[in-house]
């Protein structure tokens, strides 16, 4: 998402229709193909798209395995290469999944979904939906509820509906994959909504992300901590948060916010699955060129954590509570190479595979970085490869307030020498790219920190995960390993 | 202040206007138990206020602050450090809103935490647009966005259920005091 231009966003407008097609099959099956429509520039533009894509390996996976792949991402996001501005995806891990309309036959597989820790539930771009494809409305008194989806970087307008969500395993003969399936379970449709004006408190928020270019993907899994988006146990509140997220829509009066109930909220299809429903692993292998790799593949396997798996069970120590807002502590403890770092505890710190990189409060380490669009905005550019070391604890650490207890290395490169240009802008995935972020953190903590502090975190994105397997166990989850029982949320690695 | 003024205009008209009662149509059992909460200081509400002509509060003066600050209740309060005074909001739910005062009346930053983005068209004021639109800003997935236009930065981190940020204006910063002051 970090890297992209006027040019892409031009192309995608004029392809719009074409990559409905072209790109909304699952890699590999040939499941929603069609040919690439018009003989235009842009058709073509996208037809040298599709050609350097990878294909997701799905075979020999297990039922519960789905692949993923990190690459530039979909056509309608990456039809050009070679400059700065249009290379694509960045450290961005994508998917494929099977959404059926409940109780039919009439399903779709789509690709290119951003696989996304940081957040819950299934998102799609209204756009890569077939025709036929039209999942039945979650409503209140009859009237349809629209969510206003909410990301660091901008806001999603677009419908709740219920589907059938299937991922896992290799796809079947008409491209469908099967191996998991939450049935019935809401989801967002992202940019479906336009009958209805946004709301000036969703479009306050930031920019929209309602299309493939600027969302930069088909749309999102969230396969984070929890249930629900907003709330696994209340209604959505409103008045418990800065903006809302659930309005409900009327033709003639517009949109007026409304706090959905638990079971109107957009859901982890994780959660409903028939069995390894209470979390699952993301596994990616490790980086080992410092310039980067042009892609990356791996897999997500779902699990039942509350039923122990080898690694969790046997290694209990491994487990890092998040808070109920899914966040837990991080410090920078040092840094080389002639660069300092500030040891403050960074309370609502997170690991979200939506990220593309380490990125840490500028007072916590003081690498420098690059303040112009072009390269690398934003992106640290320290002279040399920077050695760092940071502390990490669980959220609700109260035996030793705020002291890490777990070392994590890991290193930061120069953008400008590693990112672009290097390599054309052809590599995708890198393990030492970070820039910094906002906010402070605090010199002491005590026990559970609120969450509602305007405290900053160290944001973990992709670049942690490569070579370090991410549990994710889900709020349900209870594990016991004999004599303790650990409740989620929490993550393991 | 923006947010301010528009909690205190809240009471009287948003549960007609802003909201679907169950007096109309069927709503989640805990709505209204909530609306309690909303009449005495809902933050979220103030975004939904798209009728409400929009009114900055970065880089505005300090004297629509004080004004709102005496009509909001309990839920906000006001530190007076040293070099700057900071103006607290915090919804019933905790959601927070921090608005920092410089000694010569300007509001030089502001920064939320919370489960859901604040409203930033009302936050920045005339610097909403230039936040939006500015190509120089770094996008790292859906975790992190920073904008550095000029005088203005925003800087946005965090993931469903827990976001947090701030923004502020370089110029406008009183002598002495550094951006990570601004918590």
């Amino acid at each position: 998402m970090m890297l992209r231009g006027g040019l892409i966003a031009v192309l995608a407008a004029l392809t719009l229709s074409a990559l409905v097609v072209s790109c909304g099959g699952s890699g590999g099956s040939g499941s929603g193909s069609g040919s690439i429509g018009g003989s235009s520039d842009p058709g073509a533009a996208v037809a040298a798209c599709e050609a350097r894509l990878p294909q997701l390996n799905t075979t020999g996976l297990a039922s519960n395995e789905a692949s993923i792949v990190v690459d530039k991402g979909p056509c309608a996001y990456n039809t050009s290469t070679g400059t700065a501005s249009t290379i694509g995806s960045v450290n961005i891990a994508f998917t494929s999944v099977t959404v059926c309309i409940p109780g039919t036959s009439t399903c779709q597989t789509i690709d290119h979904i951003m696989v996304d820790t940081g957040s819950s539930g299934l998102r799609i771009m209204s756009s890569t939906l077939n025709s036929n494809m039209s999942l039945p409305p979650v409503t209140n008194a009859g009237e349809p509820l629209i969510e206003c989806g909410q990301f660091a970087d901008g806001y999603t307008w677009g419908s709740v509906r219920t589907a059938n969500v299937s991922i896992g395993g290799p796809p079947n003969a008409s491209g469908f994959f099967t191996g998991e399936t939450a049935n019935n379970v809401n989801v967002q449709v992202i940019g479906d909504a336009s009958a209805y004006t946004t709301p000036g408190a969703c479009s306050g928020t930031g920019n929209a992300l309602n299309d493939v270019a600027s969302f930069g993907a088909n749309g999102i899994l969230g396969v984070g901590l929890f249930v629900n988006d907003c709330s696994t146990t209340t209604a959505c509140i409103e008045a418990d948060l800065l903006s809302p997220l659930y309005y409900e829509c009327t033709a003639n009066s517009g949109c007026a916010s409304y706090d959905a109930a638990v079971t109107q909220q957009v859901s982890n299809p994780v959660a409903s699955f028939a069995a390894d429903n209470t979390g699952e692993v993301m596994n990616l292998p490790a980086v080992t060129v410092a310039s980067g790799e042009q892609n990356v593949y791996g897999t997500l396997v779902f699990l039942d954590v509350s039923a122990g798996t080898t690694d969790i069970s046997t290694s209990p120590t491994q487990i890092y509570f998040a808070d109920g807002y899914g966040d837990f502590y991080s410090a920078i403890t040092s840094a080389n190479d002639g660069y300092t770092a500030t040891a403050t505890i960074c309370s609502n710190s997170f690991i979200d595979s939506g990220s593309n990189g380490f990125f840490i409060p500028t007072s916590s380490v003081n690498i420098p970085f690059d303040p112009n669009p072009t390269p690398n905005i934003g992106w640290f550019t320290p002279s040399g490869t920077v050695n760092l070391t940071a502390g990490i604890s669980s959220a609700n650490t109260t035996t030793i307030p705020g002291t890490p207890q777990t070392t994590i290395a890991f290193s930061i490169a120069n953008a400008d020498t590693v990112l672009f240009p290097a390599n054309g802008g052809a590599n995708t995935a890198f393990n030492n790219l970070g820039g910094p972020s906002g906010g402070t953190c605090d010199t002491t903590v005590s026990g559970s920190q609120p969450a509602n502090t305007s405290t900053t975190g160290i944001d973990w994105g992709l670049p942690f995960f490569f070579g370090r397997p991410i549990y994710v166990a889900l709020e349900t989850t209870q594990l016991t390993v004999s004599p303790n029982t650990y409740f989620g949320p929490f993550w393991a690695f | 202040m923006n947010i301010s003024r528009l909690l205190s205009t809240l009471p009287a008209w948003r549960p007609v206007l802003l909201r679907r009662t169950s007096s109309h149509r069927p709503r989640s059992p805990l709505v209204s138990d909530h609306a309690l909460f909303a009449a005495t200081l809902a933050l979220g509400a103030m975004a939904a206020l798209t009728a409400v002509p929009a009114r900055a509060t970065l880089g505005e003066d300090v004297k629509t602050v004080e004004v709102d600050r005496q009509q909001v209740r309990a839920a906000a309060q006001v530190r007076t450090l040293s070099k700057f005074t900071v103006h607290d909001l915090q919804s019933p739910g905790g959601a927070i809103v921090h608005e920092y005062i410089s000694p010569a009346g300007v509001v030089f930053g502001v920064s939320w935490g919370g489960r859901s983005l604040p409203n930033l068209r009302q936050l920045l004021g005339a610097h909403f647009d230039t936040f939006t639109s500015s190509p120089n800003r770094q996008e790292g997935g859906r975790g992190h966005l920073v904008v550095r236009e000029g005088k203005l930065f925003v800087e946005s981190s965090g993931h469903m259920r827990s976001f947090h940020g701030r923004a502020y204006l370089t110029d406008a910063l009183p002598t002495g005091v550094s951006v990570d002051d601004i918590k």
